[in-house]
């Protein structure tokens, strides 16, 4: 990833690379976002903040792994940052992607599918860091060793995470998929 | 479907659709940033790994050493020779070891610094510009020469291994497989005595290593950093020196003209152990469920366990300590330490809104009853002691009584397939549970044992750090002692050579055997698409899946690596365990947007051929497979033909397709849009085989509005058509139906003009 990273700062200058990986993983890392705060502005301002801080350090940067799992990590730590910050009492599943499809609400600026809305509102039953094993494990694709590296936590916790959450998404998916 | 599959199929159809303000607010922001940091890049950058041995507390020893490491592991990696295994193995044993680093800077200022190591366990360490640090292995003196102050605190050797810690956090770094570090021997240059070797950091630095070819000593390294970076740093040499180092060169007296400030005193924790009848108990282990905690008794049964005395903090709370005998299985004292000024969290939404979550080193605790909690808790937790009123960490927890109680200890036998035992197998607990009342506590964390500390450098499993583990005799039994007695539930993993890792969760009383399968099979096969093109870097994953009420069900995941398709479109997949129901499955990581403008950046950033998954036909005993997957690509041809009600033909209609509702459904991206010719039609070429596969005729769509304003001038053409003709036809949908061979599908379609 490294050298495709250069490669594309080299064919396209940074300007249109950056604009290049931003197009390329905005929704994949805004979905991750969501899931994880179930708060679309969170998400927003996280997605947004790991981009410029990316942005900052983009002609040095220097990758060894996977862009995508760094930057669903970086945003995983942003959106916990953030949801401490904002003391966060998560949101109901209603403030979050409720609002259907409309053109005619110019308030709405990113408007969730329905799976995601479900998705979403059965993950903000978990702890964070359930949700966080889960999230960056089945959306982020990411291992469960890799999530272990980038959170500083052992494999097993991690795993251990993972699998009490969906244990606990058991029901709740069970009633309403 | 299980909970894990339910959510997978949530996420891949989980979309957003994201107004172009959204962006707008990013993109500026983003490029903004980048403006900025370029403007400034100058003055501020350089190579990050030059910046951290520069810059780090690590100071010379770990420049020196950093560089002598990378070069050893670069060229271990490098040439797969063993040589460089034993320099490393060498300069661990020595005895001696003295370093002078040059670093010649940018305005041509040369900063030397020396560092003693003796022993392992004394240093005497210079720190540029103004620290030194002296530790004798009982007690540390570090000196600010700039302040003229000197601190003492107690030895940090009993917690950190010289060689090995604070460089050697550096040095992991270059061990990982794709080092940038390289070396190569320079054969012409060395000689009998001296081997010489180029070494090599990216494009950041160059140089050469010396070193001894009887000891396997290095002698002296010497780098210059390239052109691009020469900033900060011009160059570095090390010279090494392994003479014996007399004693007073690690003498803490504080030199004349020091303010000596206060001791540090270390964080401990201290009690007691006793048994059932409150006699103490001398000679036992006493451990925390955080890895730096632990001791023994003395002969009244007390106990004083250390922190680490660089650390600020004993770890969370909530948190288990234990104490035992080591040669007496079946008895256990514990208890749990609670910070009363541990904030507790709520859980996220709980159901009953009342529990908290308490969350530890290794130790979780869902409250709702707090009384029944302390009521239930064993043992006396003792007293902790803050040094203000607003810390929230405590200096020290005095006065715990552990009592001992009847332990539990899980036994069970390992063995293979076949019923052979199998030795040496690695059994750890991942996680205790203990209800009480409503209560719930996860123990992931009993603190480490002598024995476990002693095992876990010869094992080479991760998953061990902080856990409770055995291994199996030669009959393959295992026996976890020394555990609290009150846990309903437990999970058990089993790791061996050769073989598959299983995990189970057990309840008391039950016994917990494991039987293993071998993992010796390996699966080669193609990935190549049905015009021949190999689908390098897709990778292909083992999946085991049984067919339950006919759906295929995922019933285990064996973890194992993914075979990657090489440019021949071949794969191996080795280490496979064959059973029933085995199948492969190609992938890519990527869930891309972007059809791309070329076959290969398609082929990357979409999801451009179908998943396909293989099953292999299982047979006993044998352990070569072969498996040819064959991704169809897309390469249907579409011609579509608009015209209005009247026959007449329509010029310039936005036409595109889409399959909502599929995992794998396609956006719309500028190959997969067009407008119709004068003749009225408009050929969409490789479409993808995928069903339902839906024409989307003039058609205004949010998401495509969106998009298309990012894809920039072409999409304004069909953005425009699309505001011109909406306002004229009613938009329509037509579903192709699509057939197996068929690769050109001709498709009229009739807009109704709108009444005016």
């Amino acid at each position: 990833m490294t050298d495709s990273l250069r490669m594309a700062r080299r064919k396209q200058g940074s300007r249109d690379a950056l604009r290049g990986i931003y197009e390329k993983y905005r929704d994949s890392l805004l979905i991750l976002a969501i899931a994880l705060s179930h708060d679309v502005n969170v998400a927003e301002d996280a997605v947004h903040d790991v981009f410029v801080t990316f942005a900052q350090n983009f002609a040095n940067f220097e990758l060894t792994g996977s862009l995508k799992a760094y930057l669903a990590t970086c945003v995983a730590n942003r959106v916990r940052d953030l949801m401490r910050k904002k003391q966060s009492q998560p949101l109901g599943p209603e403030q979050a992607c409720s609002v259907p499809l409309d053109l005619s609400e110019p308030s709405r600026l990113i408007i969730c599918n329905e799976e995601l809305q479900l998705l979403s509102s059965a993950l903000a039953t978990l702890p964070h860091e359930q949700r966080e094993a889960i999230v960056l494990h089945i959306h982020g694709q990411m291992r469960f060793r890799i999530i272990a590296k980038s959170l500083g936590i052992s494999v097993n916790t991690v795993k251990g995470r993972y699998r009490y959450g969906i244990r606990k998404l058991r029901s709740i998916l069970d009633s309403e998929v | 479907m299980n909970s894990a599959e339910k959510i997978k199929r949530l996420f891949a159809k989980s979309d957003i659709t994201v107004n172009s303000k959204v962006d707008d607010r990013i993109i500026n922001d983003v490029l903004t940033a980048l403006d900025k940091s370029e403007k400034t890049q100058s003055v501020s950058a350089g190579p990050n790994i030059w910046r951290i041995i520069m810059k780090s507390k690590i100071t010379k020893l770990a420049a020196a050493a950093a560089i002598t490491i990378a070069v050893i592991i670069g060229i271990k990696g490098f040439n797969g020779t063993t040589a460089w295994a034993e320099v490393v193995k060498a300069i661990k044993n020595a005895d001696n070891i003295h370093i002078l680093s040059k670093i010649t800077k940018a305005d041509g200022l040369v900063v030397e610094s020396h560092a003693w190591l003796k022993n392992g366990t004394m240093i005497y360490d210079e720190d540029p510009p103004n620290e030194i640090t002296i530790d004798d292995g009982i007690n540390r003196l570090t000196l600010d020469t700039e302040k003229k102050t000197a601190q003492l605190s107690d030895s940090y050797s009993p917690f950190e291994d010289y060689m090995e810690t604070g460089n050697f956090e550096i040095i992991l770094l270059f061990r990982d497989e794709d080092t940038p570090y390289r070396a190569t021997e320079l054969p012409d240059e060395s000689t009998s005595t001296i081997r010489v070797y180029e070494v090599t950091y990216r494009d950041i630095w160059k140089g050469k290593a010396w070193v001894d070819a009887e000891s396997n000593l290095p002698v002296r390294i010497a780098a210059d950093v390239t052109e691009k970076y020469k900033q900060q740093v011009l160059s570095l040499e090390v010279i090494y020196d392994y003479h014996p180092i007399p004693v007073e060169k690690f003498s803490l007296a504080i030199p004349l003209g020091y303010i000596e400030l206060p001791r540090i005193k270390t964080r401990l924790f201290n009690g007691k152990v006793i048994d059932e009848e409150g006699k103490a108990i001398a000679g036992a282990e006493v451990c925390a469920s955080y890895r730096d905690l632990q001791g023994r008794t003395n002969e009244k049964g007390y106990f004083a366990v250390k922190l680490h005395p660089g650390r600020l903090s004993f770890g969370r709370f909530p948190m288990i300590v234990r104490a035992f005998k080591s040669n007496d299985p079946n008895r256990v004292a514990w208890t749990l330490l609670r910070n009363p000024r541990h904030e507790l969290r709520p859980l996220f939404r709980p159901d009953d809104g009342k529990t908290k979550l308490e969350q530890g080193s290794g130790v979780d605790i869902h409250l709702v009853e707090e009384k029944k909690l302390l009521e239930f808790i064993p043992g006396d937790p003792g007293r902790m002691i803050f040094k203000n009123e607003t810390d929230r960490n405590p200096s020290e927890v005095r006065d715990i009584v552990l009592k001992m109680t009847p332990a539990s200890v899980i036994t069970g036998q390992i063995t293979d397939r076949s019923d052979k035992p199998i030795a040496n197998a690695v059994v750890w607990m991942d996680y205790m549970e203990i209800a009480v009342g409503e209560n719930e506590i996860e123990i992931r964390d009993l603190g480490r044992t002598d024995k476990e500390k002693t095992m876990i450098s010869s094992l080479n499993v991760d998953e061990l750090r902080g856990k409770t583990f055995t291994l199996t005799d030669k009959n393959g039994y295992y026996a976890l002692a020394n555990l609290p007695d009150v846990w309903h539930k437990a999970r058990l993993e089993v790791k061996a050579d050769g073989y598959v890792s299983e995990a189970k969760e057990i309840f008391q009383e039950e016994g917990c055997d494991f039987m293993l399968p071998r993992g010796d099979a390996t699966i080669r096969g193609t990935v190549i698409d049905n015009h021949g093109k190999p689908l390098v870097g897709w990778k292909v994953t083992v999946r085991v899946k049984r067919d339950l009420h006919g759906h295929w069900v995922e019933y285990r995941d064996f973890d194992l690596e993914d075979g990657i398709v090489d440019s021949q479109g071949r794969f191996e997949l080795t280490g496979v365990p064959m059973v029933p129901g085995i199948r492969v499955e190609m992938r890519t990581d990527e869930k891309p947007r972007d059809w791309g403008e070329t076959e290969l950046t398609r082929g990357h950033k979409f999801i451009y051929y179908l998943m396909i998954e293989k099953p292999i036909k299982f047979e006993p005993g044998k352990k070569d497979y072969w498996v040819e997957i064959v991704p169809h690509r897309p390469d249907i041809t579409l011609e579509i033909e608009v015209k209005d009600s009247k026959g007449n033909v329509l010029e310039g209609i936005p036409v595109g397709i889409c399959s909502p509702g599929n995992t794998e459904r396609i956006w719309y991206t500028s190959k997969l849009n067009g407008k119709t010719d004068k003749k009225g039609i408009c050929i969409i070429e490789e479409s993808p085989y995928i069903e339902p596969l839906i024409l989307w005729i003039c058609k205004p769509n949010i998401w495509q509005m969106h998009y298309w304003e990012y894809e920039r001038e072409v999409n304004m053409e069909v953005k425009n058509a699309i505001n011109e003709f909406s306002s004229k036809y009613h938009s329509t949908e037509v579903t192709v139906e699509l057939e197996k061979e068929k690769k050109v599908y001709k498709i009229p379609v009739t807009l109704q003009a709108m009444d005016k």
